[in-house]
């Protein structure tokens, strides 16, 4: 499995709130309302500050985010439930990628 | 799980979602507060999701605008199964029904018990509980086991100890025997002989004897008195006391007794032999009355039988009874036995018929004595064997003194 971190391009208020919360130790999900993904085991990844599905098949789920789209790849997946900032998806994760957005048309939530 | 109970409680719907890009359905769900979970991708078209009853109808509203279908595909939780009973009453009032008939027959004593050792008396047990209101039928909060424990102890002089537990719809009487046993054991009375015989030895344990060694004595006969001679002191003790002047008479008294076995054989004996020949007759029965179904066999045939029988009691005390009688037709022929043969045969059911007949623990201190008789007899002679044998045992046997 691996990931990939790719960040937006900083603007100075972003590095800005970024260095406060590193050096208050305050949670970056909550301050700078970037995904938080957690990972169990093989079966289960919760994803919250989600912006949206993008993509929904038995063999891959894309998730948007402000960061980017999480790409979930696995087998038998299927979304264990979803709320407006989280979602939880299970079946048999292989690979979880986080890929920049491609544009604004594809990023945006349908 | 207490989330799937929940859900269980407030009820859901599994819908299904057609149209086209269904996780946009997702999308709007959850932006518009809709909780949806357990969704899977049936196909592009279609997706499976569960929603909350709440939700459901924000779901169809939603759908509606977008132009996608939904469908249910099926109605989970505690709502719908309160609507389902709702359409079947009867279900409902039969179910309370067998709570109620359950309740109401486990309010009832039904079984009384005796938990005590056999020697104590449990019809006058259970007779004295009947009386203070422990009998099968009585309601549990009916039953005072403090009261029904005071009856016993005071109608039933051998129990020491009485206490009743109540264990559903059984009620057990526990019951302990007063030490000392019970109170015949010092009733007053004589020793009799239990059978004829001729007295050998007489050691009285109580009481005075008024057989000795050498007497005849036939069955009933006296032999340890326990009246107290007016001449003894405890005979006057006694009268002061308000007592009969009685004793309760012991011993043992060691006789000669006969034991004999008897047996006969006919000279001329009947073979049965099948022709084959059967008839059959169902007989039914019911109460006093009964039908013949079928032919019986001829008067005049020699038949033996073979009886099957079903019975069974109705409600309201009914006796339905059916019989499958079987005749199986008979050639009698008369066999002569040889005088011998059956002298032996007489002898052998004389000798098992004396040895079912000796009691354990006697001391046999004679020889059998056989001997065999030609009776004549109709139709055809018949030889008697009798085996006598001499015995010593105790013929000792207490009746009680009868006013």
């Amino acid at each position: 499995m691996s990931m990939a971190a790719v960040s937006k391009a900083p603007n100075r208020v972003a590095r800005f709130l970024r260095n406060l919360t590193g050096s208050m130790e305050m949670p970056h999900e909550v301050v700078l309302d970037v995904p938080k993904a957690t990972l169990i085991g093989d079966l289960q990844i919760h994803i919250e500050n989600h912006k949206g599905v993008l993509e929904y098949t038995p063999g891959r789920i894309v998730v948007r985010t402000t960061n980017g789209r999480f790409v979930v790849v696995g087998s038998r997946l299927k979304i264990g439930s979803i709320f407006q900032d989280e979602i939880v998806i299970e079946g048999r994760i292989h690979r979880v990628d986080l890929a920049p957005s491609e544009g604004s048309g594809e990023g945006a939530v349908p | 799980m207490i989330r799937r109970l929940w859900r269980y409680l407030f009820g859901y719907v599994i819908i299904k979602i057609k149209g086209a890009r269904p996780e946009r359905f997702l999308n709007r769900a959850a932006r518009a507060g809709i909780w949806v979970w357990d969704t899977e991708r049936l196909s592009t078209g279609m997706l499976v999701a569960c929603v909350s009853l709440s939700g459901f109808r924000k779901v169809r509203a939603l759908c509606r605008a977008q132009g996608w279908q939904v469908t249910i595909a099926q109605k989970v939780g505690l709502p719908f199964f309160i609507a389902s009973l709702r359409r079947r009453k009867m279900l409902v009032a039969g179910g309370f029904l067998f709570i109620a008939a359950l309740y109401t027959a486990s309010s009832y004593v039904w079984f009384v018990e005796v938990d005590s050792i056999p020697e104590l008396p449990r019809k006058r047990i259970l007779e004295a509980a009947a009386s203070a209101g422990l009998r099968p039928g009585v309601l549990r909060y009916e039953v005072d086991p403090h009261e029904v424990q005071k009856t016993l102890l005071l109608s039933i002089d051998e129990i020491s100890w009485a206490s009743v537990t109540l264990q559903g719809t059984r009620a057990i009487i526990h019951a302990a025997e007063r030490a000392g046993g019970d109170a015949g054991r010092y009733s007053p009375g004589d020793v009799v002989a239990a059978r004829d015989g001729i007295v050998q030895r007489v050691v009285p344990f109580h009481g005075y004897p008024v057989v000795e060694a050498g007497d005849t004595v036939r069955e009933g006969d006296l032999l340890i008195s326990g009246f107290v001679p007016p001449l003894e002191g405890a005979h006057r003790e006694l009268l002061e006391l308000g007592s009969a002047p009685y004793v309760r008479a012991d011993g043992i008294v060691r006789a000669r007794v006969w034991y004999e076995g008897v047996a006969s054989v006919r000279l001329q004996q009947i073979d049965e032999e099948p022709t084959g020949r059967t008839r059959r007759t169902v007989w039914l029965g019911l109460g006093e009355w009964s039908w013949k179904l079928g032919r019986g066999p001829d008067p005049i045939t020699a038949y033996r039988t073979e009886e099957r029988t079903w019975a069974l009691t109705l409600p309201g005390g009914w006796d339905v009874q059916l019989s499958d009688v079987r005749y199986h037709e008979v050639r009698r022929t008369a066999v002569s036995v040889d005088r011998a043969v059956a002298e032996q045969e007489a002898l052998e059911a004389a000798r098992s018929s004396l040895e079912a007949l000796l009691p354990s623990g006697v001391t046999v201190i004679s020889d059998p004595e056989e001997s065999v008789e030609l009776i004549e007899a109709s139709p055809a002679p018949m030889v008697r064997a009798v085996v006598r044998v001499e015995v010593v045992e105790d013929i000792a046997k207490f009746r009680e003194l009868q006013f």
